[in-house]
């Protein structure tokens, strides 16, 4: 035990971790469930980089077709013997059914994608509402923490297209309609975006830019983000507390304990059990693979997009869509300058009624989206492809196999 | 040839109501401890961890066992019956995590009690 001791000081003392380990943590931080959240999507990224370097090791992704038995877990589709699926669709298949533990594999990915997008959603409102970029450097961290939320919605969509589902195409197809339409600024951002895709189809080149996209790039950019944001709160300090009385405000932020071994232990616990809240998902509700697509088919009525898109889809159909495009765009670009527009008030929830009723605006928007998504059929003539508005000429708003032009 | 794969130990609903007993008895006794001796606490949840992680050794030697059964995957039920010990794996996994949480947030808990590290 003695000898176990004297290691961890040394790796202590050799490694220069005793500033790191012991720097100050306010105790309102710990004790304030609030302040949790942002650990909750950070510890996600991790989970799902770990799983997801696995899933990348099995997965293959590609765009010709394979015989692929039904999914034991759709219910009503134990009658059909084989079906037609793309080379991603089968790896996915071989990943979740005929893998030892290649389901637990799957399923903690997909849960903790959602738990990232969740706490990244409550993050980013109970940062607003309790004003936390009112402080010296909050600004950069406002404005690298918005940059991080649309990376992780960005990223929940690029993997959710990879096993080619039908519900991945319909991702892509409104990704790819979403395109066409930032050319109404004047600026070809979506022609530039597509040109670099090669190909307005969903081909074998495509679907692997979004797999690198999906594996290397987008996680490469969180990855330096998020560790400037930790830099930030590390040297920084957090958020100030909601108190209105100064005198308090500023003997709770005086009020610190060392990170190791009080917030460690907690960080750890935290860690501990947001994977056993995962893996009871995981137990309790798997979640099923969608039904396959197959190249050159139309997605039919019914399938509808990912929750945390939902309500994107849901205004897309409704409002004219120069309007409902420009929305998530009007939204973030909002998000980004709000520590521009709130200079003055304290950090109390009554003194910040104007930014709590801001957020109740955005939760409203994201939420009725959502739910009546959700709730409301789909008919099959309204597709994104039916309802927007006819695009320019240049671009071509199919998406199916490309046919060979020419002898 | 479609081969028949069958299973030659606890099915998966015995193996899940086992686990879950001993998980609700662990949580309950490592919860309660945490209110007299934390010392207590952990010992209790290490023994508990013990009886999961053994319960957890028997199940993915089935799952493996299962996976290479020759055969395996030629018909739905076969992958039904993999995906259920999987999922019972799963629910073990998060039991033994949860206890651990539970040991390390009353550890941040004693802490707090004894007040130390205030600067």
């Amino acid at each position: 035990m003695r000898a176990l001791v004297r290691l961890w000081e040394l790796i202590i003392e050799r490694f220069h971790l005793k500033e790191f380990l012991e720097h100050p943590v306010p105790r309102y931080a710990n004790l304030n469930p609030l302040y949790w959240i942002g650990d909750v999507a950070a510890m996600s990224f991790f989970v799902l980089a770990i799983t997801g370097f696995a899933l990348a090791l099995l997965y293959m992704p590609g765009l010709s077709l394979t015989k692929t038995p039904p999914d034991p877990l759709l219910l009503g589709h134990h009658g059909k013997e084989v079906y037609d699926a793309t080379q991603s669709y089968s790896s996915v298949y071989k990943i979740t059914y005929l893998t030892p533990l290649g389901f637990i594999l799957r399923q903690i990915h997909l849960w903790s994608a959602y738990m990232m997008v969740f706490a990244v959603f409550a993050h980013f409102f109970t940062k607003l509402i309790l004003g936390s970029y009112k402080r010296r450097g909050g600004g950069a961290l406002w404005l690298l923490g918005v940059s991080l939320g649309f990376l992780t919605i960005s990223q929940t969509v690029l993997g959710y297209i990879l096993p080619l589902h039908l519900e991945g195409i319909l991702a892509i197809q409104i990704g790819l309609n979403l395109f066409r339409y930032f050319d109404y600024f004047g600026i070809p951002v979506g022609q530039l975006v597509l040109s670099a895709l090669g190909s307005l189809f969903v081909t074998d080149q495509v679907i692997k830019m979004i797999y690198v996209l999906h594996i290397l790039v987008v996680p490469a950019i969180m990855l330096v983000l998020l560790g400037l944001k930790i830099n930030g709160i590390l040297y920084g300090g957090v958020s100030p507390p909601p108190i209105r009385d100064e005198e308090l405000r500023r003997k709770a932020m005086e009020e610190k304990e060392p990170f190791y071994p009080h917030r460690f232990a907690l960080t750890v616990g935290q860690l501990l059990l947001q994977l056993s809240v995962i893996l009871l998902l995981v137990a309790m509700t798997p979640l099923p693979l969608l039904e396959p697509w197959v190249p050159g088919q139309q997605v039919p009525a019914g399938v509808r997009p990912p929750w945390p898109v939902m309500w994107y889809y849901t205004y897309v159909k409704m409002i004219d869509p120069f309007i409902s495009v420009g929305l998530p765009i009007f939204l973030v670009l909002f998000a980004l300058v709000v520590p521009l527009l709130d200079r003055r008030g304290g950090v109390s929830i009554e003194e910040r009624w104007i930014w709590v009723a801001v957020a109740i605006v955005y939760i409203a928007i994201i939420g009725y989206g959502t739910v009546l998504g959700f709730l409301v059929d789909i008919p099959k003539e309204i597709t994104p492809l039916t309802r927007i508005s006819v695009p320019p000429d240049y671009s071509v708003p199919y998406i199916g196999t490309p046919q060979a032009v020419g002898p | 040839m479609m081969l028949a794969v069958e299973v030659q130990g606890l099915s998966a609903t015995a193996l899940a109501y086992v686990a879950a007993a001993v998980a609700v008895i662990g949580a309950i006794s490592v919860y309660g401890l945490l209110y007299v001796d934390r010392r207590w606490a952990s010992y209790t949840a290490f023994l508990f961890e013990i009886v999961l992680v053994v319960l957890f050794a028997y199940t993915v030697n089935i799952v493996y066992a299962l996976y290479s059964a020759p055969g395996f995957g030629s018909t739905i039920r076969d992958i039904e019956l993999g995906v259920t010990y999987q999922r019972v794996a799963a629910g073990m996994l998060s039991a033994m995590l949860f206890l651990a949480a539970l040991v390390s947030i009353g550890y941040y808990m004693e802490l707090q009690k004894r007040g130390e590290g205030h600067e």
